[in-house]
């Protein structure tokens, strides 16, 4: 059986990326011919965190949380608008162009849809290449051998190498963008939503292509994704976004366990679970309304307008990350206790959750 | 009488390649209030089934008869069949942006189906539509009437779309894939919004997902579909107590879950769906099943009781039936853990 390595590298080692209070801003079209400042949409709002070597490290969040802005955002794609991102050492912003090349080789990207991802002129084996071909890594014999290779490590004949992208299902597609991003030998990856768009069924063999390449190659990961039992499976760490700020980042089992931001636990008591017994028991916690815009955020706590812990205090100020316990951090004024029922086991029945009450006006 | 009677539904499309059965042969009933769950993965023909009852897919070949409160849609004029579309029987789909008219008010279009199958005056029309919009939920419903589709989020336009079904009390909803497209959150809301109507109201519904989590929390018997057909049949607590095909087997162990050991690598279904144009000779599934014998390659088992299961559980599965010529599985433990 192929068992995922145990979590983590050793904290000590430093880390491979760090990200410090990035920001990602754009700048909107003017809604009229009014004079002023044009109106700007704050997708990420100082998020900092750091990536271990090895590690796979994901970000979770709802629609508009900005997870997907974050990550292309480390791949200056587009650059941050404010914030520093380092990669081995490295400030990003700082580096010269032809570095930046070098840079790029070692940092790839997976996306969400495989067939939009893939150039559908373009043969498989001319899909894998096109990557060592930019960066120079391999010609002749060579590199057909290595496109053969990398077909097979992620679980393709190398016979389909002369097909094109719309002879292969989903979960094959996906495969190919696997190999395009190992073909230059990345250390880093940014995986977006690798899995969403496959069957259940074929989502699984993804997820155990992933699991099985990090641990062979020793990779480090960075996953964004909506899907909760996903992450649990495959993560190390996890950081939880709402409305482009971090409201929580912790180990795995720790975060799955013991939620300590009110988001973070309402997020995993809203996942069903494919067991009618256990799904008569869960008492999901209902947040009410929705994510609001980001052109309008909420003052203080973003969260504050649908958090049944609200008080004047988190309209007044924004809570700071700050360490909980080990390995687990949150952004909230009035966190949940440790111990709190964790909703990732099948338990005894959870005492009620609290109703959420309408939002705390803010003081005048 | 059950309220809706599916007996051998076959929908066939015409393709370059050749005939392509996206349904084949499927039957079933849908009790009144009951919840019924479909799932299955794409290609397995959930979809094109509802759309199917519905009269919605022009350009196929649908055979078979699915009786509703004692008529064949299929022999209906179509005049009659839009008739009891909407009012009687009503769908829901996936992505609620493209089922709304994006340039009429939202209030526009709920009065119009209410008047339209009820012959309401405007202001009666009005009063019903703020009332539905407030049961689903949407705030200041009275004021939100003249708002157009673009100015809710996603998961109130879905709610609307739920609003817009309720709308002339239908005796069945079908819902297909209706919380896919909404986040965590958003999808609990709706999802407890759906349980309560269905306890409320007594509608039957039809929840056509791929979802097990969804199919475990809202429905009261469950189907499973596989390459266009029916693979097993059961209650939902014993669909997932007592699990008897292999496919099922495969969907609940390849599916990563919150109360799971995460160390545990997943167990997938390798291989692809098969080609429905070209289907295999024997059970559809055959070529994935890592239990397959001969048999399997070579006749299509029927859909019937499986063995060592409650009476009505059943399944398309030569291993698992008490046949003859098959039940070679009859005795294999149900866990995950057992199996593997």
């Amino acid at each position: 059986m192929d068992r995922m390595p145990p979590a983590a590298a050793p904290p000590e080692r430093p880390p491979l990326l760090t990200v410090e209070d990035l920001r990602m801003q754009f700048p909107l079209p003017r809604t009229s011919l009014r004079i002023g400042p044009r109106p700007v949409l704050t997708a990420v709002d100082g998020v900092s965190f750091a990536i271990r070597r090895g590690e796979v490290f994901s970000l979770v969040g709802e629609s508009g949380s900005g997870k997907s802005t974050t990550g292309r955002a480390i791949l200056r794609l587009p650059p941050p608008t404010a914030g520093r991102v380092t990669f081995d050492g490295r400030d990003l912003s700082q580096v010269r162009p032809a570095e930046m090349r070098r840079l790029r080789r070692r940092m790839q990207m997976i996306f969400q849809d495989p067939l939009a991802s893939l150039n559908r002129r373009m043969t498989v084996d001319e899909i894998v290449a096109e990557p060592m071909d930019i960066h120079g890594l391999a010609a002749g014999r060579n590199r057909a051998a290595r496109v053969r290779g990398l077909l097979e490590r992620v679980g393709l004949k190398p016979a389909w190498g002369n097909r094109y992208p719309h002879e292969f299902s989903g979960g094959q597609l996906q495969r190919v963008g696997i190999a395009r991003a190992l073909a230059v030998e990345p250390d880093f990856i940014v995986a977006d939503e690798p899995v969403s768009a496959l069957d259940v069924s074929v989502q699984a063999q993804v997820i155990n292509l992933l699991a099985r390449l990090r641990r062979e190659l020793g990779l480090t990961l960075l996953l964004i994704a909506h899907d909760l039992a996903v992450v649990r499976h495959l993560s190390d760490r996890v950081a939880v976004m709402y409305l482009g700020r971090l409201v929580e980042i912790a180990d795995c089992d720790t975060l799955f366990a013991a939620p300590r931001h009110p988001y973070t636990r309402a997020l995993l008591s809203a996942v069903p679970l494919p067991d009618p017994a256990a799904e008569a028991r869960r008492r999901p916690i209902l947040l009410e309304g929705e994510i609001p815009s980001p052109l309008a955020p909420p003052s203080g706590c973003r969260f504050r307008t649908r958090c049944w812990k609200a008080q004047a205090l988190c309209a007044e100020s924004a809570p700071t990350l700050r360490p909980l316990g080990p390995g687990s951090a949150a952004a909230c004024h009035f966190p949940e206790p440790v111990g709190t029922e964790a909703v990732s086991a099948p338990a005894p029945p959870q005492p009620a959750p609290p109703q959420p009450a309408p939002p705390q006006p803010a003081p005048p | 009488m059950a309220l809706l009677e599916v007996e051998g539904l076959r929908t066939t499309f015409r393709t370059w390649d050749g005939a392509l059965r996206a349904v084949d042969d499927v039957s079933f009933t849908v009790e009144e209030g009951e919840t019924l769950g479909i799932v299955g993965e794409s290609g397995s023909g959930k979809s094109v089934m509802a759309l199917s009852i519905m009269r919605l897919v022009p350009s196929a070949r649908v055979e078979g008869k699915v009786r509703f409160e004692g008529r064949d849609l299929l022999q209906l004029p179509e005049e009659e069949v839009r008739r009891v579309r909407g009012s009687r029987i009503a769908m829901v789909f996936q992505d609620p942006m493209s089922s709304l008219n994006p340039v009429l008010r939202v209030g526009r279009q709920l009065t119009e189906v209410i008047r339209l199958h009820s012959g309401a005056d405007a202001a009666t029309a009005t009063a019903r539509a703020a009332e539905l919009l407030s049961t689903v939920g949407i705030p200041e419903a009275n004021r939100r009437l003249r708002d157009y589709p673009h100015q809710f989020s996603g998961g109130q336009r879905q709610r609307i779309m739920i609003a817009m079904a309720l709308a002339c009390d239908p005796a069945l909803v079908l819902a297909d894939e209706i919380t896919t497209a909404l986040d965590v959150t958003i999808r609990a809301q709706v999802l407890a919004l759906l349980r309560r109507l269905a306890a409320e109201r007594r509608t039957a519904f039809v929840m056509i997902t791929h979802d097990l989590g969804i199919v475990a929390g809202m429905t009261n018997r469950v189907i499973v579909m596989y390459g266009g057909q029916m693979v097993e049949v059961a209650q939902t607590v014993d669909l997932f107590a007592n699990p008897r095909m292999p496919y099922t087997w495969g969907l609940l162990d390849s599916l990563p879950r919150m109360d799971s050991d995460r160390t545990e690598p997943l167990v997938p279904i390798e291989g692809v769906p098969p080609d429905l144009v070209h289907p295999p000779k024997g059970c559809r599934f055959a070529d994935r099943c890592r239990f397959a014998r001969e048999v399997c390659n070579e006749r299509i088992p029927a859909l019937q009781q499986a063995a060592g299961a409650e009476a009505g559980h059943l399944v398309r599965c030569w291993a698992t039936q008490d046949t003859p010529a098959g039940g070679w599985l009859a005795d294999v433990p149900r866990t995950a853990a057992a199996r593997a």
